[in-house]
């Protein structure tokens, strides 16, 4: 009502004086992608002027893929009208002009001006590693993460008190035995000693359930199993790996194989398992001058691999050979099941997960999953 | 003639990396040039602005190129000592060859990219950091 009262003219430089203030970053683009307006904030948050970008695709500021499949995004809305991100914002990542990437909400809505089409995008930059701890708890929240790994670290407290009992009954049973082995035992002893074996393989037999249970809940437990696109998920799950390393200055680079992108999984699991070879990635080059991370995956009839690597100190021979058993690790702080968790994840989804060193002295993390072909099949 | 960009001072230093932007100056298509045309140069520069070949040669593989062209997909490679010249080696794709021939890495200086055959493309320095 109190923009109508004022002229054209007035409006439009009222609404540049309240863009001018807003934190986010605004854009317009028209329906072919091409920028036509870049807000004062967007200038500060991606180093570009206005007048440099405007005419410009808008895929400038996005990393692969998101920069070549924009345009296809554009034409598969403007042709089936189909709703996949207007209204409802997503999680993904962006680049600033000096090739750095940085993770950002964003939230894109429609508007019609003149007869023609143009989309507003909203940027919020969640970088920042004062916003970060809080944005992340809240983002994996809205991934249904928390409550996961909440139960998660539950169940390994009450995993290891579980094990505790039926691995200090196998020793007491075995020590009885060896006891009444010595010597030369009679029948009676004898008999006891097989007892304590019987007694022995149960509890291992226990001990194995406890375990399986564990499985049970991160395979079968709240699975929800779809058609996705791995592009996606990779692409959200480098933003929430990326949430707080703006200080750290990572190079990062994905090329993903076209031919599998479309996986059957559980989006949150395998979310979960990439951020954290991302996160695990990004610690180990810390303490590194080139810190570069590269997710790239390849696809066969049936099979994607994705890979993950990074340029850091790589794994020393002594973590090498458990590196994937739970509560070993080489962080100060961390309980060391996240790679163990990973291998779970990868392994319920018929995969498998490796590490190898990388050419220059980092790490590839390599797991594979079924591509969704082989489900139609 | 050696290459007066190779003929800097050879200090081998390694804290003398720089990341160098180098985005597409004017052509007939692109009268005013386009900023999303760009290609990202890791290289060691000595004191007169010129590479510093001795650190290069006791690190080539830091030297990395990434190259991100409007709505193409991403390219990363190596940039390549070759005699004379230096060569953009990605994986998959025809190298290219960059004109660093005598000419100091500053801000706003124009460089030459050969991207195939006959095809020469003006580039220029947008950022040092």
């Amino acid at each position: 009502m109190y923009l109508r009262s004022l002229g054209k003219s007035a409006t439009e430089a009222h609404l540049r004086s309240i863009l001018a203030t807003v934190p986010d970053a605004l854009i317009i683009i028209d329906e072919n992608g091409v920028i036509l307006s870049f807000s004062p904030a967007a200038e500060k948050m991606f180093g570009y002027a206005e007048d440099e970008v405007a005419g410009e695709n808008v895929s400038m500021l996005m990393p692969s893929p998101d920069r070549e499949r924009h345009d296809g995004y554009l034409s598969s809305y403007r042709e089936s009208g189909v709703r996949k991100i207007i209204g409802i914002g997503r999680v993904t990542t962006a680049r600033r002009r000096d090739g750095s990437t940085f993770p950002i909400e964003l939230s894109v809505g429609e508007a019609w001006v003149d007869s023609k089409r143009v989309f507003t995008g909203f940027i919020h930059d969640i970088s920042g590693q004062q916003q970060a701890d809080q944005r992340f708890h809240e983002l994996q929240s809205e991934l249904a993460h928390v409550g996961r790994l909440n139960e998660l670290g539950t169940l390994a407290s009450s995993l290891a008190h579980e094990l505790n009992q039926p691995l200090t009954a196998i020793t007491s049973y075995c020590q009885g035995a060896a006891d009444l082995l010595d010597g030369e035992p009679d029948a009676g002893k004898l008999a006891m000693a097989r007892e304590a074996l019987r007694e022995t393989a149960g509890e291992a037999l226990r001990a194995g359930q406890i375990v399986r249970r564990m499985r049970d809940f991160l395979s079968h437990g709240d699975s929800e199993r779809t058609v996705e696109s791995l592009s996606r998920i990779v692409t959200e799950a480098n933003a929430l790996g990326l949430v707080g390393s703006r200080e750290h200055g990572i190079d990062v680079q994905i090329s993903l194989d076209p031919k599998g992108d479309r996986i059957f999984v559980d989006r949150i699991q395998i979310q979960q398992v990439l951020v954290n070879l991302i996160r695990n990635a990004i610690d180990a080059m810390m303490d590194c001058p080139l810190r570069s991370l590269t997710i790239a995956s390849d696809a066969d009839a049936d099979t994607v691999t994705i890979s993950v690597e990074d340029t850091g100190r790589g794994i020393s021979d002594e973590l090498a050979g458990q590196l994937f058993q739970p509560f070993v690790t080489s962080k100060k702080t961390g309980m060391g099941i996240g790679l163990s968790i990973c291998r779970t994840i990868i392994e319920a989804h018929g995969g498998q997960i490796w590490f190898e060193a990388g050419p220059e002295g980092g790490t590839i993390f390599r797991f594979t999953l079924p591509t969704a072909e082989v489900r139609n099949v | 003639m050696r290459s007066a960009g190779v003929r800097a001072h050879e200090t081998g230093r390694m804290n003398n990396w720089k990341q160098i932007r180098l985005e597409l100056a004017s052509t007939p298509e692109f009268p005013a040039g386009s900023v999303s045309r760009a290609y990202l140069l890791r290289l060691p520069i000595s004191d007169d602005d010129h590479v510093d070949v001795a650190a290069y040669r006791q690190n080539p593989r830091r030297a990395v190129v990434r190259r991100h062209w409007s709505s193409e997909p991403d390219q990363r490679g190596q940039l390549l000592e070759a005699g004379e010249e230096w060569i953009i080696h990605c994986d998959g794709k025809p190298d290219s060859r960059l004109e660093l021939d005598g000419k100091p890495l500053r801000l706003g200086q124009q460089i030459p990219i050969k991207i195939g055959e006959g095809i020469e493309l003006p580039l220029r320095i947008a950022s040092i950091r």
